[in-house]
Parts: C-alpha cells; sequence; structure tokens
C-alpha cells in the first residue's frame, strides 16, 4: 500500500529521534512522500484520536507512522531507524 | 478537684430528696457488655460520652440526664449496655450533635437479619468468590460490621501528610459519596485494616524461606528456602495464602518460570540421556570394580535397561514429580479454604513458555540468596517449556471428575522472544484450555507494550511495569513487589445524570469534583490506614524485609487506582451517541484523558502514584446502577438490564448485548487500553462450542499484534453437573434464558439435576453462576452478546 505520508513522533533528549527523523526525511524526498513530524509531547487531540482509532499507540520515540489510504501502519516504534531500513519497509511493506 | 458531674438536682431535679446513689438505686441494673449484671451508675454513662462521643462534661451530663429520666418515666424493669447507648444516641441526634452520635452509636446487626444471615449467608453478600461453608457466615457478619463501621468513620476532615512534605486538608463526605453513588469505594469492610492486592516475585520466598506469620516464626514456625520442586510449589502456595490473610485483594505471581526454572533443572531428557549413554560406555570391570562373577552377570543385563536406570537416576527431577508439582499448584489452589472468611485466596501466576529475554544472561538467585557461579536463566529454557506444557496439560484434564480449576487465574504472557516454532505447542496448550474452558488470560507484550519491563498482572485487571532504573533492578533481583493501596471508582453516569441537557463543560466540571473532592481524598485515606497498620505492627508482615532489606510493604510505592465504569452509559449521556460511535469515542477518549491528567497532578502534589484503571465491578455495577434508577429518574432509559436487575457497563467496555462485529467491538475496546495505565482487561464472549486451538492461537496472536489490547480472555459458558459427573458447554444458538429465575433453575441437560451449576468469567474471574452471582451480574450474563470464532 502506498504511503501518502509520514508521520516522525519525536520528542527532547530522545537519542535515536535525530537519525529517525532523517531517515524518514530522506526517504520522503526520494519516494515523494510528504513528511510532517511532530513532538509528542505536543500530538493533537484529533491526531492522537486517529491514531488510537487505528490501534496506534505513540508508547516511545522514535515512532514512524505510514499514512495509508483508509489505514495507518506503524513502522517504527521506539527503536532506531536507518534509512536502508525505512527504505525497505516502505516499498516492501 | 473534679467536679461533681451528677449535679441537675441542683438546677431542675428529678432528685428531691436522697442524693445521687438514692437515684441511682431506683434504678434496674445493667446487663453490661463485659458479660456481667451491675448496678446502674449514671457516672459511667457520662464518663463514657465524654471519652467516647467526644463531648463536654456539660453536654454529657445533660444527655445522660434525659436517659435517666427515661428510663424512669417508661418504667423500664430490664437495661442492658447497648439499651443506654442507643437512648444516649437518641438524645445526642435530638440535640443535633450528630458527628458525636456517629463516634458514640453502637455498630450491630438486627437479630432478624443476623438470623438470616447464618441460615442463608449468601443472600447477604455479592462476593461471588463465597461459598457456603460456617466461615462464610463469620465473612458475612463480619462485612455488615466493617462496613459500617467505614461508613461511620470514613473522615469527613481529613489531613494527610503526603511525600512530597505537603500537608493536604479534605472536608469531604467519603461515605456519603458512596451511599449516593457518586464515587465507588472499594473494600469497604476492609478500609480499615487492609492493604489492597499484590504481585510478588516467587525468588522472595527463594531466597528468604517462609515465615507467614511475619514474626520470624515466632507464631507459626521458620521453614527455610525451598530445595526441592515439591517444596517450591508448597511455599508458594503458603505465601500467597498468608498474604491474602492480610489484603483485600488477589494475589499472584509474576516471574513464576524464572522463580521455579532451578528447580526444575536435569529435566532435560537430552542431556541425561547423553550423560547415561557416556556412563553406560565406561561400565568396564575395572570402573566398576567387579569380579569377574558379578561382572559377567552384569553383562548379562541388556545395556538398554541399564542405559534407562541410569537415565532416570541423572535427572535431579523426574518428569513425574513436575507432573505432580503442575497438580499440586490448581489444587492448593482451589481447596484451601484458608482466606478472608472461608474463600480461597484470589491467586494469579503470570506463566509464559519460557524465560524472558532480560533474564536469559542473569545468574540464578539460588535457594537462601546466594548467586549461582554455574547457571543463568537461559540455561532451563527447555525445562521451562515443558513444565509450562505439563502446567497446561493439567488445567486442561481438570480435576479427576474433569472439571475447570478457576484458580489460580493464568495470565499467558505473549511476547516476542516467544513467538517462534519451538514454543507454538507450548501457546497452543494454552489455547486449548481456552478452547475447552475459556480458562486462560493473555497478557500482550507484542504491541506497544514490547517495550515494557517488569509487567505483571493482579487482581482482576490491574497491570503492572517497572518504570524507574531502581523498579527495573528490583524486577530483576526478585525484591519487587507490584501492587495498589486501594481503587475507588468516581461514577461518570452519576455526573452525566446531574449535569444532563447542559454542555460538557457541566459535566467535566461535576465529574473532575467528585474525582477531586471525593475519590482522592478516599484514596489517600486508605494510604494513611496502610501507613497506621505498619506504625503500629498490625500486619506484622507488612513490616518483614525483602532480600534487598526494604519493607515488603512500602505504602509510598503502591499505587492509588482511580475507577472507570459505566462509560457506554455516560457518553450516551451526554453525546447521544453509543460508544461505539465515533463521536461516542471521541467522547470516551476525551474523558479518560481528563481522567488522567488528574491523576497526573496528584501524582505530583502528593509524590504517590495514582493511575487510572479498569474497575472490576462485580458489585458496583449493579450497586451504582440501581442508586442511579432510584435517584435520577431521567437516567433509567440509560441503564442495562430490567428494574431491579439493572447494571451498568463495565469500565470503558462496550456493552455486553452491543450489536457490532467482534473485531469492531475489540478494537473499540482495544483503543482505550494505553489511557488506562492501571490496567484494562477486555473479554470476548464466546458462543462456539469447541474452536480449533490451532486456529484459535492465530487469532490470539493476531489480536495482540493487530490491536492496542493489553490483556484479554475469551469466555466460555460451561455447566457442570456434580449428580452425573458431566459437564458441557452451552451452544447459544438452541439455548435461550429469559430471566435469572430461569438461570437459577437450570437443570443439568444430561440426568436433569437441579445442583448443575454455570460457570462463567463474572469479570476477572470464573465462578458459579447459580450460587454466587448477584442478580444484576446474572442479568448481564443473559444480555451478554456471544460470537462465534468460526475457526
Amino acid at each position: 500500500m502506498k504511503a501518502n505520508k509520514l508521520l516522525v513522533f519525536t520528542q527532547k533528549n530522545c537519542p535515536n529521534c535525530p537519525v529517525a527523523k532523517k531517515s524518514a526525511e530522506k526517504v520522503g524526498e526520494e519516494l515523494h512522500i510528504p513528511v510532517e513530524v511532530i513532538d509528542i509531547t505536543e500530538l493533537p487531540e484529533e491526531l492522537e484520536f486517529e491514531l488510537l482509532k487505528n490501534q496506534i499507540y505513540i508508547a516511545s520515540t522514535p515512532a514512524i507512522v505510514a499514512v495509508e489510504e483508509n489505514n495507518m501502519r506503524v513502522l517504527v516504534l521506539g527503536d532506531p531507524v536507518s534509512y536502508e531500513e525505512l527504505k525497505s519497509m516502505l516499498i516492501e511493506g | 478537684m473534679v467536679k461533681p458531674i451528677f449535679n441537675y438536682a441542683k438546677e431542675e431535679s428529678l432528685r428531691e430528696k436522697g442524693d445521687e446513689e438514692f437515684w441511682n438505686s431506683l434504678m434496674p441494673s445493667v446487663r453490661t457488655t463485659r458479660g456481667m449484671i451491675e448496678p446502674f451508675d449514671v457516672n459511667k454513662i457520662i464518663n463514657s460520652l465524654v471519652k467516647e462521643a467526644g463531648v463536654s462534661r456539660d453536654v454529657a451530663s445533660e444527655v445522660a440526664r434525659s436517659v435517666v429520666k427515661r428510663i424512669l418515666s417508661s418504667n423500664i424493669q430490664w437495661l442492658s449496655g447497648p439499651m443506654i447507648r442507643e437512648m444516649c444516641c437518641s438524645v445526642l441526634a435530638e440535640m443535633g450533635l450528630v458527628e458525636a452520635r456517629k463516634r458514640y452509636t453502637r455498630i450491630g446487626i438486627p437479630i432478624y437479619d443476623l438470623n438470616e444471615m447464618i441460615i442463608n449467608p449468601l443472600q447477604h453478600t455479592w462476593n461471588a468468590n463465597l461459598q457456603i461453608n460456617p466461615e462464610t457466615i463469620a465473612k458475612v457478619i463480619y462485612d455488615r460490621v466493617m462496613t459500617e463501621h467505614t461508613y461511620l468513620t470514613l473522615p469527613g476532615h481529613l489531613e494527610v501528610n503526603v511525600p512530597t512534605g505537603k500537608k493536604l486538608v479534605f472536608d469531604t463526605n467519603i461515605a456519603d459519596a458512596h451511599l449516593n453513588g457518586d464515587n465507588y469505594h472499594k473494600d469497604r469492610e476492609y478500609t480499615s485494616i487492609r492493604d489492597y492486592c499484590a504481585s510478588w516475585d516467587p525468588r522472595l520466598f527463594v531466597v528468604l524461606g517462609l515465615e507467614p506469620d511475619g514474626l520470624s516464626g515466632m507464631h507459626s514456625s521458620s521453614a527455610g528456602p525451598p530445595k526441592h520442586l515439591a517444596v517450591f510449589v508448597n511455599h508458594a502456595a503458603i505465601w500467597l495464602a498468608s498474604w491474602q490473610s492480610n489484603m483485600s485483594g488477589g494475589q499472584g505471581f509474576h516471574n513464576w518460570m524464572e522463580g521455579i526454572a532451578w528447580y526444575l533443572r536435569g529435566l532435560k531428557r537430552e542431556e541425561a540421556m547423553r550423560s547415561a549413554a557416556q556412563l553406560v560406555a565406561e561400565m568396564n570391570q575395572p570402573a566398576l570394580g567387579l569380579t569377574d562373577e558379578l561382572y559377567q552377570k552384569f553383562n548379562q543385563v541388556p545395556k538398554e535397561v541399564i542405559h534407562a536406570i541410569v537415565t532416570y537416576v541423572l535427572r535431579r527431577v523426574s518428569e513425574r514429580e513436575v507432573e505432580q508439582a503442575c497438580q499440586h499448584t490448581p489444587y492448593i489452589a482451589t481447596q484451601q479454604y484458608v482466606a478472608r472468611g472461608g474463600q480461597v485466596p484470589f491467586t494469579s501466576i503470570d506463566i509464559g513458555p519460557g524465560i524472558k529475554k532480560e533474564f536469559m544472561d542473569e545468574p540464578v538467585i539460588l535457594p537462601g540468596g546466594k548467586m549461582s557461579e554455574k547457571y543463568v536463566y537461559g540455561d532451563f529454557v527447555d525445562e521451562v517449556k515443558t513444565y509450562f506444557i505439563e502446567f497446561m496439560k493439567v488445567m486442561y484434564y481438570g480435576d479427576r471428575y474433569g472439571k475447570l480449576f478457576n484458580y489460580p487465574k493464568l495470565n499467558i504472557e505473549l511476547r516476542e522472544e516467544w513467538m517462534k516454532p519451538e514454543f507454538e505447542e507450548a501457546y497452543v496448550w494454552a489455547a486449548r484450555l481456552v478452547a475447552k474452558y475459556g480458562l486462560p488470560y493473555f497478557v500482550n507484550y507484542l504491541n506497544w507494550r514490547k517495550k515494557v519491563i517488569g509487567g505483571c498482572v493482579s487482581c482482576c485487571s490491574h497491570t503492572w511495569g517497572a518504570k524507574t532504573p531502581e523498579q527495573v533492578e528490583e524486577y530483576l533481583s526478585g525484591n519487587a513487589v507490584y501492587g495498589a493501596m486501594q481503587m475507588d471508582t468516581p461514577n461518570p453516569v452519576a455526573s452525566a445524570a446531574r449535569t444532563m441537557g447542559q454542555d460538557e463543560e457541566a459535566f467535566f466540571e461535576d465529574f473532575g469534583r467528585i474525582i477531586n473532592e471525593v475519590t482522592v481524598p478516599s484514596l489517600l485515606h486508605r494510604y494513611e490506614v496502610v501507613k497506621r497498620i505498619k506504625r503500629l505492627g498490625l500486619a506484622p508482615l507488612y513490616n518483614a524485609k525483602r532480600p534487598n532489606g526494604k519493607d515488603m510493604i512500602i505504602p509510598e510505592e503502591r499505587e492509588l487506582l482511580i475507577g472507570t465504569i459505566g462509560f457506554a452509559e455516560m457518553v450516551e449521556i451526554v453525546t447521544g451517541y453509543p460508544l461505539w460511535h465515533e463521536e461516542g469515542l471521541k467522547f470516551a477518549v476525551k474523558v479518560l484523558k481528563f481522567m488522567n491528567e488528574l491523576a497526573r497532578e496528584w501524582s505530583e502534589e502528593t509524590g504517590l502514584i495514582f493511575e487510572v484503571t479498569r474497575t472490576p465491578a462485580e458489585s458496583a455495577a449493579g450497586k451504582l446502577a440501581r442508586i442511579l434508577y432510584e435517584r435520577y429518574p431521567d437516567v433509567r432509559p440509560y441503564l442495562r438490564g430490567k428494574y431491579p436487575n439493572v447494571y451498568l457497563t463495565n469500565s470503558v467496555h462496550q456493552p455486553v448485548d452491543a450489536d457490532i462485529p467482534l473485531s469492531e467491538r475489540i478494537k473499540k475496546e482495544a483503543m482505550f487500553a494505553p489511557l488506562l495505565g492501571g490496567g484494562f482487561l477486555q473479554h470476548i464472549f464466546l458462543s462456539d462450542v469447541s474452536p480449533d486451538p490451532y486456529a484459535l492461537w492465530k487469532f490470539i496472536v493476531k489480536i495482540a499484534r493487530n490491536t492496542l489490547t493489553a490483556y484479554f480472555d475469551f469466555t466460555l459458558d460451561i455447566w457442570v453437573c456434580p449428580d452425573c459427573r458431566t459437564q458441557g458447554t452451552f451452544d447459544w444458538r438452541n439455548q435461550h434464558f429469559d430471566s435469572p429465575v430461569e438461570l437459577v433453575e437450570f437443570k443439568c441437560p444430561k440426568c436433569g439435576s437441579r445442583k448443575a451449576e454455570i460457570y462463567s468469567r463474572i469479570t476477572g474471574y470464573l465462578q458459579g453462576i447459580k450460587a454466587t452471582w448477584n442478580d444484576p451480574k446474572k442479568q448481564e450474563f443473559l444480555d451478554r452478546r456471544r460470537y462465534s470464532l468460526n475457526v
């Protein structure tokens, strides 16, 4: 399923967040997928509800969620992720 | 000089001549509570009023004067201590001294009620874990008295010194809020004397041994650390039973597999076989030191036989011993009527088919506390898997007649490290237990909870995790004690009823007021109680030491739980939408976040741990609904069931009768799990007679991976007949009950016996419906929508 958008959740003092953010931005640019970076401590209410409805809870950062047609999919939750790994997750599903 | 206390003669006295003694002499003798008949002495009334009711001597004299007048003018010939006290209370109430009356009143039970309790105790309790026996009668009577004591003594004015150094002051009325149905104060009968629930590491007794009195064995005896498997199991049972005597809620074990692993050493058949083969190969004459004649005879014994004998001897623990240990566990859990007035302890075990990843390289803690230089926990993966399967088999085959074991509650842990083919057989055995009895519970660490360390479950639904490095260290080293001190449940339906027709803000204002002014002080009151218990040494086990030197119970480490109930009804009243509708879900999330925010603020304010949780509500669901029905006629259409058996939906669950597909139900409940940090159990009510265990296992994994659920179960409804010793599951396509009364009249489908019982999950445990469920819960059972898995 093609991702329409990548949501990258970060927070201050998160050691793996900068790398995850860079990986997402690079993959987004390459695959023409918009990337939105969100500080988890300032999560908008509507988005939080959408995530919960899609059975997603950002318990730890970095987290990357692919927004697909009628669906949201967790790609990363609390683990470091490289550009290659993320790209493969998006391409191979 | 002591002021004369009986001096009303100088004012408008009844006494025209003679003295105090004269008037005393006119009064009948008094049958005292000390079991004696004594002459009337008015000074005793006055002194006792001053001491117990806390009134001044002048007021006490005035009350006593009125009482004497009443006795003399009514020509009462028979007096008892309780009678005089009743008269004093009546006078205090007439004088408007309500608080003094509450302090002075006698708590008791009308003789009619007491006779009823003795003859039919189960009609006087909503606790489904009680069954009939003489101790149960004692508990029912105790419950009545202590509940009344709680209502009378819950402070209206509360001052609490909290760990942040602040002194918090509340003026509230917790008892009235409970009686009005605004806040459900759980375990009222135990509020004044016990802590609530706990999950223990079995390595506590592996290191410490067993002194169940908490008095170094001076009252009981002191048992050393267990050296063998059977003793381990026995210690475990006594540990939970003794703690149950000190707490009101469930008692469980986490790290069970890590605790038992060393006791299973040598169970590895392969290793034993290899060692035996080596020994057999080396059995030459010089090595054995036998004469030619004996060695010739020895050589005639087939090598296979010698091999088998040696293998058997080499195994330090035999498969039979393991089987017996497994059998021992549920029998102890279901047969020891030693807890809380003749109940079996409410026990649970968190169990998985392997060793948890964080323990794989940890050295084994040996009996007595020494760290093993030879073994790490990872050395016992095969043994614990074998044990797990054996345990599942024991639970699967049930008791001697094949009846299910409803305790210990088995919390099957789903962890990534065990999601491998080599563990599938073990997990499928757990699925068999689901298919046959709906027995186990699944604790999910495969989703957003995958990073939870120190996770465990206690009581009906509460889940915990190690949150600080110190807690992780305690968890790994066998020193962790998890649990809660108290749970209070603010009733959102009452707030919704009070603010019906107004905007959401009015609801939040009302609900917030209940939480801040009743729920929180009520929880803090229990904190004060537990501190007092420890200070006075009323529960010596609380002050016993863990291996790391900390007290077993540390009030500041215990959680204070804010419960949830009736969200389905509340949401519908406030928004006009059912809970499964998008608008309903949104509002429920908003309310949960509101509760979490208050919990966070109070944690910060006090330095204590407040969490939001699912309320088990085996009693609260019916009791609160009845109060709402009476108090707020406008909410009647929103209540579930039929009066008088109305009930609220548990926690944030979808209504049991909601006509929604199973996948939708699971997801629309699971989405709340992350917002219930204190724990949330979901039920899946099954209509299938016997689902395929392999397909069921795949379904369990699917739920665990694809939803936010934290803890879930599958509930099957089983009938069991004690007369013809048969049992079966209900085929709900062909089974129908119209009312709770009809349910109670259920007869065995095989032999027609009226003694046949129906077992189902009332909330977080399985129990017989006919004998023990309260009527609103029976009604809920009838309303449940059950699903076919088609697997």
